[in-house]
């Protein structure tokens, strides 16, 4: 049973549930402590798994404090895999709805919060709204030019409208001073001999302007002194280097839903009586805390409450019910085909617990980043022991990113299942070790992490 | 913020006679080094950073406004319009506060009156606290 444990967990590595994307800290059962951002639908063509997922993962960018992150998935797949639903026509329908919410706060250390409070008031006291804003208002040349152009009354329409482009245009290209008086002579100099009426209007302006940046020479001392400082002190802060440091709390539920026959040998009656339709309803909840650390860490844990059923202990067996009907000296034969999951069904009560640490590391000389899951566990303690055996799960698993988009590229996991031998499947524990590669497959291609 | 006192009435006659003179008044006053104009940019980064504050001229950007709906990845000039932001002997200050693990960075390309910066693009990868912060002045083209 615990082999076909594995290998049923080895497929549903690769497939992905959408909220939690569940892709780079994935275990060999697709169950992580790690959220992370993800892309919103996914066909997972081995598993044949579809699913829809809508979240406010996009606010993962934005620093806001705190960040409040929700999302939520449904996903819908046939239990034996695409392959036997087009050949055989087995639909076993599994389904699962989940929602998430988490809140996502910026963490400094008391020391280094004394050094930044103190730096950012020191910034803030280095602030003069007013000088700024009558500096803006004196360099804001377009209004005043308008209202001068408008009181020039040898200027015909026309010439107001080519005057004020060829401003407009020079405005544009002329970032200092010096450089708008000798675009505004040589102006003046092209309208002098043909446009004499332009031609003072451009004076006018040049004397309006100059005017104008008279008035603002003093303040223009003050505010460059200003911003001056403000760039000294930005620097400062910059230079503090406050480590990154990032705590995610949430809590995150959903409810599992799937339906298939249950062969059941003790029934009485005929053949056909013994496939009972059996559907199951489960649910769960979990509460887990991220935490990033730097450049290179990043910590999840989560426990959780689960209402499991052993269907993955169950054997899929086929059935061929044979009826003969004698008519007269003739036989009819017909067979009804049948899929029937026999074994023990039984629904438990479980608390999950997981773990993972990642480390982080940009590849030199590529594109691509290693995320390496140095260690996770996955532990369930049953509340039913005789529907199933707590065990705990250790492993480890390299994944390849590209940095720029987030595709997944690939990875391999190393996992020793069941480290206490507790459903005693194998007395030596690297018969209990699996391995595997994961990739996926996905409508976008990417998988973004956060 | 505290009002400004009401400038003095001799400030009007500095005025007046900055008028008179006013072909000299320009020459010198033109010594001066700010100036208004507008800016657009655009900021590219790795899924995985997380951004604080896009400034320019000490002025903040708003980032959920500014998100490009279809890529949460890129950043740019949005409803708010960074028409008059003052600039400092022919320099701009741009500021970018960011972070994420190992790897990732972001990619700024900044317009000023239409004419790329000559350091475009500004780019930066985090340093081993996780942080990718710039704040500087750039020569405008």
């Amino acid at each position: 049973m615990n082999r076909l444990l594995l290998l049923t967990g080895l497929i549903v590595a690769l497939a992905t549930h959408c909220v939690s994307g569940q892709v780079l800290a994935d275990d060999a059962e697709g169950k992580t402590s790690i959220v992370q951002y993800s892309n919103s639908v996914n066909l997972d063509l081995a598993k044949a798994a579809l699913s829809v997922g809508y979240n406010n993962f996009r606010a993962f960018k934005i620093a806001d404090q705190p960040q409040r992150l929700w999302g939520l998935s449904a996903s819908a797949r046939n239990a034996d895999g695409i392959g036997t639903l087009f050949s055989a026509g087995k639909f076993q329908p599994q389904s699962r709805l989940q929602g998430f919410v988490g809140i996502r706060t910026k963490q400094i250390s008391r020391r280094d919060q004394t050094d930044l409070a103190y730096l950012r008031q020191q910034l803030n006291n280095v602030t003069d709204a007013h000088a700024v804003a009558r500096l803006k208002a004196l360099k804001n040349h377009r209004p005043a030019i308008d209202s001068l152009l408008s009181r020039q009354k040898t200027l015909t329409l026309v010439d107001r409208v080519a005057i004020k482009k060829a401003i407009d245009g020079l405005l544009d290209n002329a970032t200092t001073g010096n450089a708008l008086a000798q675009s505004l002579d040589s102006l003046r100099s092209v309208y002098a001999s043909t446009q004499p009426a332009r031609s003072a209007a451009v004076v006018a302006i040049r004397d309006l302007i100059g005017v104008r940046e008279q008035a603002a020479t003093r303040l223009d001392a003050d505010v460059q002194a200003l911003f001056a400082r403000r760039l000294e002190l930005t620097r400062q802060i910059n230079e503090l280097n406050v480590p990154r440091r990032y705590r995610l709390l949430y809590l995150s539920g959903g409810l599992n839903a799937s339906s298939f026959r249950l062969y059941d040998p003790s029934l009485a009656g005929t053949p056909g009586n013994r496939f009972t339709r059996t559907a199951y309803r489960g649910g769960f909840v979990d509460l887990g805390v991220n935490y990033d650390f730097r450049a290179h860490w990043l910590l999840g844990a989560s426990v959780g409450y689960e209402r499991a059923n052993t269907f993955d202990n169950l054997a899929s067996t086929d059935y061929t019910i044979r009826t003969t009907e004698t008519v007269g000296n003739q036989q009819l034969i017909s067979e009804t085909k049948y899929t029937g999951y026999s074994g023990d069904f039984r629904l438990y009560d479980r608390a999950n617990i997981r773990t993972d640490l990642l480390y982080f590391k940009a590849l030199p000389d590529s594109d691509n980043q290693l995320a390496w899951n140095i260690l996770y566990t996955r532990s369930f303690v049953s509340f039913d022991e005789q529907a199933a055996k707590s065990r705990i799960d250790l492993g480890t698993a390299l994944n390849l990113y590209t940095v720029r988009k987030g595709n997944f590229l690939g990875g391999l996991y190393l996992e020793a299942t069941d480290i206490t031998n507790s459903q005693q499947a194998d007395s030596n524990v690297f018969g209990r070790l699996s391995f595997g590669i994961v990739a996926k497959y996905a409508f976008q291609s990417i998988v973004n992490r956060f | 913020m505290k009002k400004q006192p009401q400038k003095p009435l001799s400030h009007a006659f500095d005025l007046l006679a900055d008028r008179a003179t006013n072909s000299i008044a320009f020459h010198r006053a033109v010594l001066d080094s700010s100036a208004l104009v507008r800016v657009r940019y655009v900021l590219t980064t790795t899924p995985a950073l997380t951004v604080s504050r896009i400034a320019f001229g000490f002025e903040p950007v708003d980032l959920a406004a500014d998100q490009d709906p279809a890529d949460p990845n890129v950043f740019r000039t949005g409803k708010r319009k960074f028409d008059e932001v003052l600039c400092i002997d022919n320099k701009l200050m741009v500021e970018v506060e960011a972070d994420g693990a190992d790897g990732n960075g972001w990619s700024l390309a900044v317009f000023v009156n239409n004419k790329p910066l000559p350091d475009n693009p500004i780019e930066l990868t985090v340093n081993d606290n996780g942080n990718a912060n710039h704040a500087d002045l750039h020569q405008l083209a």
